[in-house]
């Protein structure tokens, strides 16, 4: 064999060994840059995200404000919420010299859209008593609504049957 | 860093002496040294003797080991050289085909009063147990033998010439006559020291017949002491002339010189491994090429992967912040949208009046004649034709509704029950107050009354 068919061998050789060497390390160049596109792509795709959380803390916050401006709440969805609802109401029938005789509460959707605390007195007392008590329940920080009202017949003091909603803030 | 650029270095190796020259930038490096000690040692003395650089040896062989004869080829003889030479030597007892190698140089000779060119063979043959001997050394010692020949031979090269030249070279034991044109040499002898004259004059004359000329007019001649070189000038009746440059010895600076070698005596084996050495050079060389070009491309490639991996780490944290701004968007979004709902309900379901203040009014608008014995108010939602839920999307403001009021009692009279139910609607608040039924009746003191039923509707938002 020439020295010329050698050092080709060898050159052959060393090219084969320099290509075994580099190969992977191509392909994990490769495979890095790939997955560098792949995130690129996906920042691109989501380059908005922070401009719209920004814009929808600040449309929340202008929501809040609104609604801490108000004379007026919803009351907060929470059991212990209703009672202290429930509570405040009994403490209102009482001051307002209504003798209560029954007091039931359900949830329920008023006008098929507004979750709301349904409450149903049945009392008993005179048009003073009853008065009060409505001038007491519009003094609520809450949004209230009398449904109905049917005052039975009778003397001075008579029964009357209230439908008391109180509006719920709706759950997330 | 600039290499230095030296040729190998000539030895000569005489019977009792080695003599080494080096040409390189600085000039012709010369040294020698006996060979008492024997080859091997002497050769080491006389590398380091001098500021030779480089392993790379040309050995010149001269004295007892080396034969050199001019022979005159007959016309179209040249392709029988070989044959001829071997003839030549055939019985002698040191340079027999089985003793010696045998090495030839074949010339033209140039053509002269209109005889045809003839060839010529300068025939040189060297010892092959010495030359096994000074290979061995070699190898020992590990140096590379680029060339082997016979050091009379490479006198020629010492220094150029123009024309016929004829060249009496003196070098320690041995002498040379040399004879050519221009740059090519055409006859070699050696002549014993000391020098006579006539062996002199008649290798001379030999020398001119091969080169078929009548006589040299001068001779130049180097390493001739002048004590010996006045009388034999006058002895001969020709004039030695020094060479153009001062050479202290020809064969060895012939041996340094780069060119045609006539006679190579290099022993086949060396020459593969000269072969083998220079593969294995120039693949050393490739491959640190390679290696350096891989480590280049490794070193950069791995700094241009970790820098990709470190934009792809980042790019994470990114897309992690990212993804918790879409996480947090959502939940944001889903807080905002209940808190708008929220709102929509407070605007939707707030009441637009009061119970109280129309309690008071339907009090008041009862006068003196009017007992109410039952009232009902009922809130409901204003359906617009269209269902309740739908018209509470559409609508942005309090949604419309209507209380229907319905009083029954009994009126002191017709009158009575009419200046109520007038009462009722001048006060604003309703839209419409409507006396559904009414009778007269016979209340329990005897006195007629009449009882009655109105009904009356407050639009609301």
């Amino acid at each position: 064999m020439t020295p010329g068919a050698r050092i080709a061998i060898v050159a052959v050789l060393l090219l084969g060994a320099s290509a075994g060497v580099l190969y992977p390390l191509h392909g994990s160049l490769a495979e890095a840059q790939t997955e560098v596109e792949l995130l690129e792509a996906d920042l691109a795709r989501d380059a908005g995200v922070h401009d719209l959380l920004m814009a929808a803390h600040a449309e929340r916050r202008e929501v809040e404000q609104r609604m801490s401006e108000r004379a007026f709440k919803l009351c907060p969805n929470t059991p212990e919420a209703e009672h202290e609802v429930e509570s405040n109401l009994q403490t209102r029938v009482e001051e307002s010299k209504l003798q209560s005789v029954k007091m039931d509460r359900r949830n329920e959707t008023l006008d098929g859209t507004d979750p709301s605390l349904v409450f149903e007195l049945l009392v008993d007392g005179d048009g003073a008593a009853l008065k009060r008590f409505l001038c007491s329940l519009e003094e609520m920080s809450w949004v209230t609504r009398v449904l109905s009202m049917e005052i039975a017949s009778g003397s001075n003091t008579r029964r009357i049957n209230i439908q008391i909603a109180v509006m719920l803030e709706r759950k997330s | 860093m600039k290499r230095r650029k030296s040729g190998p270095v000539a030895v000569v190796v005489a019977d009792d002496q080695l003599r080494g020259a080096q040409s390189g930038e600085r000039g012709m490096v010369t040294a020698s040294v006996g060979l008492g000690d024997g080859f091997k040692k002497s050769l080491r003395q006389l590398l380091s003797s001098a500021p030779f650089v480089g392993r790379d040896l040309v050995l010149g062989f001269e004295g007892s080991a080396v034969l050199i004869e001019s022979l005159v080829l007959p016309p179209g003889g040249a392709k029988d050289a070989r044959k001829a030479c071997a003839d030549r030597l055939k019985g002698d007892p040191l340079f027999n085909a089985e003793k010696a190698h045998l090495g030839m140089a074949i010339e033209s000779m140039p053509a002269s009063d209109g005889t045809a060119p003839s060839a010529l063979a300068i025939m040189a043959a060297i010892n092959k147990e010495r030359l096994a001997e000074v290979m061995k050394a070699c190898h020992e010692i590990e140096v590379n033998v680029m060339a082997v020949e016979a050091a009379a031979l490479a006198t020629w090269r010492a220094w150029s010439g123009t024309g016929v030249q004829a060249r009496l070279v003196c070098s320690g034991s041995q002498a040379a006559l040399l004879a050519g044109q221009d740059d090519k040499l055409l006859f070699c002898r050696t002549i014993e020291v000391p020098i006579h004259a006539p062996e002199l004059q008649a290798t001379i004359a030999r020398a001119a017949s091969v080169l078929a000329c009548e006589g040299f007019a001068s001779i130049t001649a180097t390493g001739l002491d002048e004590t010996v070189a006045g009388p034999l000038a006058g002895e001969l009746g020709l004039a030695f002339e020094a060479p153009p440059q001062a050479v202290a010895d020809a064969a060895a600076a012939g041996l340094a010189t780069v060119g045609t070698v006539l006679a190579d005596f290099t022993p086949p084996e060396e020459r593969v491994l000269r072969e083998k050495r220079r593969v294995r050079k120039v693949s050393v060389v490739m491959a640190a090429v390679c290696a350096a070009l891989v480590l280049g491309a490794g070193v950069l490639g791995t700094q241009k992967i970790r820098a990709t991996e470190d934009k792809q780490a980042n790019l994470k944290s990114r897309l992690e912040i990212v993804r918790a701004d879409k996480h947090a968007l959502e939940e944001v979004s889903a807080d905002l949208q209940r808190d708008q709902a929220n709102e929509q309900i407070i605007d939707h379901a707030r009441p637009g009046h009061r119970m109280s203040t129309l309690f008071s009014l339907v009090s008041q608008s009862a006068g003196d004649g009017i007992s109410i014995e039952t009232a009902k108010v009922v809130d409901q939602p204003l359906a617009d034709g269209k269902t309740a839920g739908a018209a509470a999307a559409s609508s942005s403001g309090p949604r419309r509704r209507m209380l229907d009021v319905r009083l029954n009692g009994l009126a002191r009279n017709g009158s009575a029950m009419r200046a109520f139910a007038e009462a009722l609607l001048a006060t604003g608040a309703f839209t419409d107050v409507r006396i559904e039924a009414s009778e007269r009746v016979l209340l329990g003191t005897g006195i007629e009354g009449e009882r009655f039923r109105i009904y009356a509707q407050a639009e609301t938002r």
